[in-house]
Parts: structure tokens; C-alpha cells; sequence
């Protein structure tokens, strides 16, 4: 689609409001936004160093995590209910729905800069500079008692994300770079290296049925891959901005994405909420600044998304009931 | 009377025949002091890194030209040679560089301010260009570098310029304003040329590459 008759088509899927649409009013700048595996909660990493908790539902706040001056930065991940925080030497992992301490295991190398969960929660993979001079990469993993089972080089130029598989047997990792790698979780094996984005990629995701995965950045589009054999299946139409985060609907049948302007972080942007069978936008939504984190519902109604304020903005799926 | 200053060769030299400077292994004076001098020159220090950012695209072509005629922007020459922590020439690095244009934006469309060097025997690089624009979520002037060259280390960094409003005049104590530089050696000093009918700044950028 030209980019004109794409642009006529998203401002005719833009705009009315559709049931399950609202805002919470978070109390603090949010920084990313995710829902709990039983999808009964909404949790949100706010700048003021907590984390808090609302019922999805109702948007009535559930609890709020007080994260410790020094824990450093917070990964949240949708459809699972852990949280960690990656500050100095260690990796601090709480289970949000339960109360207790946090699981606290030393880092290996240099200052972990990215993080993810293994859907089963048994694996956490984390990125960092392979020494304090010198611009590689390298990726670790570590089992569910910390212990590290590999670290392999991940390129140069730092991470941008790292997504396991849903059933916990590859990891991507993409680069600023611009290449996409996957690794075998079971060695650290590189099973696929990718070289066909000219440019970085700044969001990926597996696909909930692990057939597929997406990665999405500078150039603004959808790269949806076959997830066994890391060819390219097909890529979603140029969207108005470079695309920093995504995410699949549980059922398979829909992705959130959100990005940035190039000229500043600070200008409007679009969430859009795609149709991955007919490979179109089924909504259009504004968003005040560059788009932090989106994520879906566990039952595939409702996407949210952040963008640099105190909001988190829900958006209904009209075409999931 | 004015005073001889010995050179460092002779002052090498000296050391050796006094039994001051002693090889483990016999060995000619000659080659004692080629061994030393190589020895100094593995200490030269390699060019700090910073980061890659989000705007790197693959697959530039190889251009030392990268404004056209007519383009806003105030030209700009980039040039330096390229050596490794033992002084010598890294013939065959390639030297990928990149910029946003005159008023901060970067070319994800296509290739412009963008190129692909190959070092060649004289262990050189110079590129024709614009400074760059300045944009809100980066603020100060920058080059993105990505060197890489068989049998050293991968570098990425990036060169500032000292006249750089950002810096205050003062690039010493402002380098590291809001954490932006990591290093107040790629603040690098313009230098300032007239060319028939507009002036031109220079700016000298000598990359160190370090063995693998």
C-alpha cells in the first residue's frame, strides 16, 4: 500500500472510543505496563521507584511494590507476574501476586542492561557489555537458582531485546547492530543469525503458539519470521513512525505496536492495534510521546500501552468478542 | 651555548652499552631497542568507545563525498588516519560513518551522511560532508563511527566538536554534561579554512584500533 492510501486508511480506522477503552491515572510517569499471567491485574513500573498494581477490571490499585534506591532499572513482563530489577552486580526477582522476598542472585560480567523471563518463569536471560572497554556483547543465561548456564557473544553495540520462545527452547536477541540472533537454550548454540534488517530492531516477540516471531524498529515495519526455519513470512505495511514495542494477543490474532518519532521522543505518536490475518491496522490511536511499552490481555481484549506520562491507556479489541 | 638534547634512540643506546637496559636473550642492540620501541607503541592508548545508537544502517556505499551541491549545512572535512595500539597502519578497516543532517535528522530512507570506507595503503580516511544538525533526545553535534579490520577489536564511537554550543565553550568541564560524552578525548577542536566562496571547517579524528 502506498503511503498515502495507508495514511487515508488509518485515519478511517482511527478514533471513536469502542467499549473497554479508559485511562488509569498511574500517580507517576509510567515507564512500562504489563498485564499478570492469570490477566486479572494490571502492573505498571512507575519513574517514582514503584511498581503498582491495579485490577484490570475495575482499575481499582491493588498494591504497590516499593523498589529499592539502588535496585536500578525494572523489566516487566506481560502474561508473567515476574518483575525484576537489575542494579550493580545482582538480579533481584519478585513475584508480583505473591508476597515474600525476591529471589537475589549475583550477575556475571559487566552491568546487566537487559532482561527477560522464560514463560515458565525457570529462566531469566540478561544482556550486558562483554568487558568495560571495547563495544561487544555478550548474552547470558541463568537457571531458576541463578546458576549460569551459558554466555555467548550477541554482537556489538548493546542489546535492544531479548525474548525466549514460548516453550522456552530459543532465544532472540537483537541488536543495535542490526542483526537478529537466536540461540539454543539449551547450550547457548547460535541456531539462526538474521542479516536482512538493514536497520535496528527495537521490539521482538514470540507469537503465544511459538509459530512465529515479530521484530519491528527503525524502518517502521512488522517483520513477522517462521519461527522454525527464521525465514521472512511476510511484513505488516509501513507504519508512521519507528516502532519501539509490541506485542501479540494471547489468541494469536492481533499485535499492539508503538514507537517514535525520529525527530524527538517528545512528539505524538500511533499505537496501532493490527488484524494479523488480513495484515491491517484495525485501530489507530494517538499517543502524546514516543510509546514505552504495550502489552495485551490474557484474554485477548484488551491492549494498553504507556507514552511517557502518568497514563496508562487501555484500548478495547472490538473484534475479539 | 645551546644545549644537546640527546633523542631517544641515543639515550637507548647509551642505556644498552652501560649495561642498563639488558635483553633476557642475547640479542643485537639494534633489535634490543626495536623490541623497546615496539613495546612503546603498544602502549599507545586505543580510541574510547561510545555508544552505536539507534540510527545504524547497514550496507552504505563506499563514499568520501557525502554532500551534494547546493545542500544546507556548513561543509564540513573529517579526517584522520587509522592505526592500531602498535602504531601501525590498519590497511583494509572498513570505517562506516554516520550523521543526522543540518537540522537533526537521520536518513533511515536511504543513505545520506552515510558511507562505507575502505582504508587503503596510506592508512587514511577523509570525508566531505556537512556538520551535523542538533536534535532534542541527543543534543550535542556527533559522528557515529563503526570500525572494524581483520585481527583487531571492533570499535564503536563517536567525535563531538569543541565549538559545539552544548559544550559551553568550555569542552574541559562540560564534556560530560548530562552524561552525554564518555570522553573528553572525542571532543574534537575545528579548525576553520576558507574555500572559494564559503568557509570550511575541518576536524582531525585519528582512529586506534586495538588487536584482538
Amino acid at each position: 500500500m502506498k503511503p498515502l492510501g495507508f495514511l487515508l486508511f488509518a485515519a478511517m480506522v482511527c478514533a471513536e472510543s469502542v467499549p473497554g477503552d479508559r485511562m488509569i491515572a498511574a500517580g507517576a510517569v509510567v515507564n512500562s505496563v504489563s498485564f499478570t499471567a492469570d490477566g486479572k491485574s494490571i502492573a505498571a513500573n512507575c519513574r517514582d521507584g514503584k511498581v503498582r498494581l491495579w485490577d484490570a477490571r475495575t482499575g481499582v490499585l491493588q498494591r504497590t511494590i516499593p523498589i529499592e534506591k539502588g535496585d536500578g532499572s525494572v523489566t516487566l513482563q506481560s502474561q508473567s507476574d515476574l518483575l525484576a530489577t537489575v542494579g550493580g552486580d545482582k538480579v533481584k526477582i519478585w513475584n508480583v501476586n505473591a508476597t515474600g522476598n525476591a529471589r537475589v542472585f549475583p550477575t556475571v560480567g559487566q552491568r546487566t542492561r537487559r532482561v527477560s523471563f522464560s514463560k515458565d518463569q525457570q529462566l531469566t536471560a540478561g544482556s550486558s557489555a562483554t568487558s568495560d572497554t571495547g563495544s561487544e556483547e555478550t548474552v547470558r543465561v541463568y537457571d531458576a537458582t541463578g546458576k549460569e548456564r551459558f554466555a555467548v557473544a550477541a554482537g556489538i553495540g548493546g542489546t535492544s531485546t531479548l525474548t525466549f520462545s514460548p516453550d522456552g527452547s530459543i532465544l532472540i536477541a537483537t541488536s543495535y547492530d542490526t542483526n537478529i540472533r537466536a540461540y539454543s537454550v539449551r547450550n547457548g548454540e547460535l541456531v539462526r543469525f538474521i542479516e536482512d534488517v538493514p536497520v535496528a530492531t527495537f521490539a521482538a516477540e514470540f507469537s503465544p503458539d511459538g509459530k512465529v516471531f515479530a521484530t519491528a524498529g527503525a524502518d517502521r515495519v512488522v517483520y513477522l519470521w517462521d519461527a522454525k526455519t527464521g525465514r521472512l513470512q511476510r511484513k505488516l505495511p509501513e507504519q508512521p513512525e519507528m516502532i519501539s514495542s509490541l506485542a501479540f494477543s494471547p489468541d494469536n490474532r492481533f499485535l499492539v505496536t508503538g514507537g517514535f518519532s525520529v525527530i524527538t521522543v517528545k512528539a505524538p505518536v500511533k499505537v496501532m492495534i493490527w488484524d494479523l490475518a488480513s495484515s491491517k491496522p484495525i485501530r489507530t490511536l494517538d499517543a502524546p510521546h514516543m510509546v514505552g511499552s504495550v502489552a495485551f490481555s490474557t484474554d485477548s481484549s484488551l491492549a494498553a500501552s504507556t507514552s511517557g506520562d502518568d497514563q496508562i491507556h487501555i484500548w478495547g479489541i472490538p473484534a475479539s468478542r | 651555548m645551546k644545549r644537546h638534547i640527546p633523542t631517544r634512540r641515543q639515550i637507548l643506546e647509551s642505556c644498552i652499552g652501560r649495561g642498563l637496559l639488558i635483553a633476557s636473550v642475547p640479542m643485537t642492540s639494534s633489535s634490543l631497542f626495536a623490541m623497546w620501541q615496539q613495546g612503546e607503541k603498544m602502549a599507545a592508548k586505543p580510541t574510547s568507545t561510545d555508544v552505536l545508537g539507534p540510527f545504524f544502517k547497514k550496507g552504505a556505499p563506499n563514499e568520501s563525498k557525502l554532500h551534494a551541491p547546493g545542500d544546507p549545512g556548513f561543509p564540513l572535512r573529517v579526517a584522520g588516519k587509522v592505526v592500531n595500539t602498535r602504531g601501525e597502519k590498519v590497511v583494509g578497516a572498513r570505517v562506516e560513518i554516520w550523521h543526522a543532517d543540518h537540522v537533526g535528522l537521520y536518513d533511515l530512507q536511504g543513505f545520506r551522511y552515510r558511507t562505507k570506507l575502505l582504508i587503503e595503503e596510506k592508512g587514511e580516511y577523509s570525508v566531505d560532508t556537512i556538520m551535523p544538525g542538533h536534535y532534542d533526545d541527543r543534543p550535542a553535534q556527533h559522528i557515529h563511527y563503526l570500525i572494524s579490520a581483520p585481527g583487531h577489536r571492533t570499535l564503536v564511537t563517536q567525535v563531538y566538536f569543541a565549538t559545539d554550543p552544548w559544550f559551553e565553550g568550555d569542552p574541559d568541564k562540560n564534556f560530560n554534561k548530562r552524561g552525554l560524552v564518555s570522553s573528553r578525548e572525542l571532543v574534537r577542536p575545528v579548525t576553520l579554512f576558507e574555500q572559494p566562496g564559503a568557509p570550511r571547517a575541518t576536524v582531525g579524528f585519528d582512529i586506534c584500533l586495538e588487536k584482538s
